[in-house]
């Protein structure tokens, strides 16, 4: 069900439909960490352009008086004690909250399987993994039990779990959706974004979360751009992708995505990222680094586990090996590594070198075209459990770091299916703020591919 | 680059996480830090660190009371609490 549709229902229809759904299948899909169903008043009615569209919140991003636990043992009990400015915008527009969903835990993963509170599965096959981080947000909109969903997008988190279910995912211009509220895992590279059924949904949920938050120090005012028609429109494929280990379903599937943009009369160049390769060392140095910087909050003495001892060290050293699951310590230790003393500019300062080359190559690349067309991940949906190297792990974020570390935005659209029948994304990335324009020409995919 | 035992000792001690001699836990950062280290290779001398894709600037605020959050319900987020005070370890020893 899209919006459109739930606007021919009453309210409570609407949430019968997503309640049902939820009571159906989330012992089997585990989407959510806290559901919120059963707290729902439908005589509080404020209308707005969300009103009707049940939308669930990824775990990491706060509503005040629920539970938030990033799928972390270290958040034990915590309750938010106030709202993100991006859930405050979905209330004032009428949405109803109905969850806060699983994750890998502090949004660190690739399939939902760091999360302390075991996988979420995949509702197209259940022993596939939706995805990661935003693995509960995409079990929850693919399964109907929300209509739409907020995720956190640091490295592909919100289009690698679109691309696994079959759903759109929007990761937005740097700055443009309020920080207020997220919590932090790497600050200069963390956005949050919205998964939905169709383009429109996705954008839909965006405009209403987007603008400026005088409490977000990294907030931007939103700038208009042109609306360029895409028979106006030049695309750049990086000549690259035939060199990186992609499905070749996958590949051709791309150019099945390029001949029915042409159809349309839009024009294709080559572009040349020659630093696309380094991508995922770089930024697995630049997101650990700012992760062990923002995690170091989690000390077990204000809020959330805490491992007593008599020696406050001792305690701090104990709660935080406990409360924290592997594939999180091994960033924080990666992280603070890569700052401490002797290699920091070997690694730390290097990897920001790297960004400052792959952002350049990415900028040079949309002076000369308006969008890059690349499929959203390497592979389709893979098995729970069959990815144990963290390294492997990381290689799933191949096409969708470059755009987090330069901070331009990108869509996930489904674009039909492999041939096991697993869903498989495209993705339009485009120059800062064009987020209403790579839409459009995601529409397009949508339309002629499934 | 080989990362030997003490040196994840160290850094657990900077990141204040306990760590137990941990044999897979060693293999992994020390395959992770060898696997990213390959970009140490490339000469970027001439290039400026980017550590942030916009330029923050401080954001001004007019200097008037907000909403506050009540005391009671952040102390009783605490795992110890006592009155309006969170209870930590002494720290000060009676020598000090």
């Amino acid at each position: 069900m899209d919006f459109s549709e739930a606007k021919k229902l009453s309210k409570k229809e609407v949430l019968e439909y997503c309640q049902t759904n939820f009571k159906n299948k989330e012992d089997e899909l585990n989407a959510f960490i806290t559901a919120t169903y059963n707290n729902i008043d439908l005589s509080d009615s404020k209308g707005g352009i969300l009103s009707e569209i049940p939308i669930a919140i990824k775990d990491n991003i706060a509503v005040e008086g629920i539970p938030l636990t990033c799928a972390s043992k270290i958040l034990d009990k915590y309750r938010s004690l106030f709202s993100a400015t991006s859930v405050e915008k979905l209330e004032e527009s009428g949405a109803i909250i109905v969850g806060k969903t699983n994750m890998d835990e502090f949004a660190m993963g690739s399939s939902g399987e760091y999360s302390a509170f075991g996988a979420s599965k995949n509702p197209i096959d259940v022993s596939l993994t939706p995805g990661g981080s935003s693995s509960g947000s995409a079990v929850a909109v693919a399964s109907g039990m929300a209509l739409g969903a907020l995720g956190s997008d640091t490295g592909g988190s919100v289009r690698q779990p679109a691309s696994f279910c079959g759903l759109v995912g929007i990761r937005p211009t740097y700055g443009t959706v309020s920080r207020y509220g997220l919590v932090a895992f790497s600050s200069s590279l963390d956005q949050i974004g919205t998964l939905a059924n169709t383009v429109d949904d996705a954008i839909t949920l965006l405009n209403v979360i987007q603008g400026f938050d005088e409490k977000d120090s990294t907030s931007v005012h939103q700038k208009e751009v042109e609306k360029i028609p895409i028979e106006k429109t030049t695309f750049g494929i990086p000549k690259q992708i035939e060199e990186l280990k992609i499905s070749p379903e996958i590949v051709e599937r791309m150019f099945d995505s390029k001949r029915v943009l042409e159809k349309r009369g839009a024009k294709f160049i080559e572009i040349d990222l020659p630093h696309l390769k380094y991508s995922i060392p770089t930024y697995q140095l630049i997101a650990p680094s700012e992760c062990s910087a923002n995690l170091s909050r989690f000390d077990g003495i204000r809020y959330g586990l805490q491992i007593s001892d008599e020696n406050l060290k001792n305690q701090y050293e104990k709660t935080r090996a406990e409360g924290f699951g592997e594939e999180v310590k091994r960033r924080i230790l990666v992280g603070t590594y890569a700052l401490s003393e002797g290699f920091y500019d070997d690694y730390y300062i290097q990897a920001c070198k790297m960004r400052a080359k792959i952002s350049g190559d990415l900028f040079n690349a949309l002076d000369s075209c308006d969008a890059i067309l690349t499929p959203t991940t390497p592979t389709t949906a893979f098995p729970l459990g069959s990815v144990q190297d963290p390294l492997d792990m990381y290689a799933c974020d191949l096409l969708t770091i470059i755009q987090a570390l330069a901070g331009v935005p990108a869509i996930s659209v489904p674009a039909g299916k492999d041939r096991d029948g697993k869903p498989i994304g495209m993705q339009i990335t485009g120059p800062a703020f064009s987020e209403t324009n790579i839409a459009e020409y995601a529409k397009i995919i949508e339309l002629e591919l499934n | 680059m080989k990362i030997k035992d003490e040196d994840i000792k160290r850094v657990s001690k900077l990141a204040m996480i306990s760590f137990d001699s941990d044999e897979k836990l060693l293999h992994d950062i020390s395959n992770l830090l060898e696997n990213f280290s390959r970009i140490g290779n490339i000469d970027l001398s001439d290039v400026l660190p980017m550590t942030h894709p916009t330029q923050c600037k401080l954001i001004k605020k007019e200097d008037e009371p907000g909403k506050n959050l009540v005391r009671e319900t952040f102390i009783n987020q605490a795992p110890k609490s006592k009155d309006e005070y969170i209870l930590v370890p002494k720290i000060i020893s009676e020598h000090e």
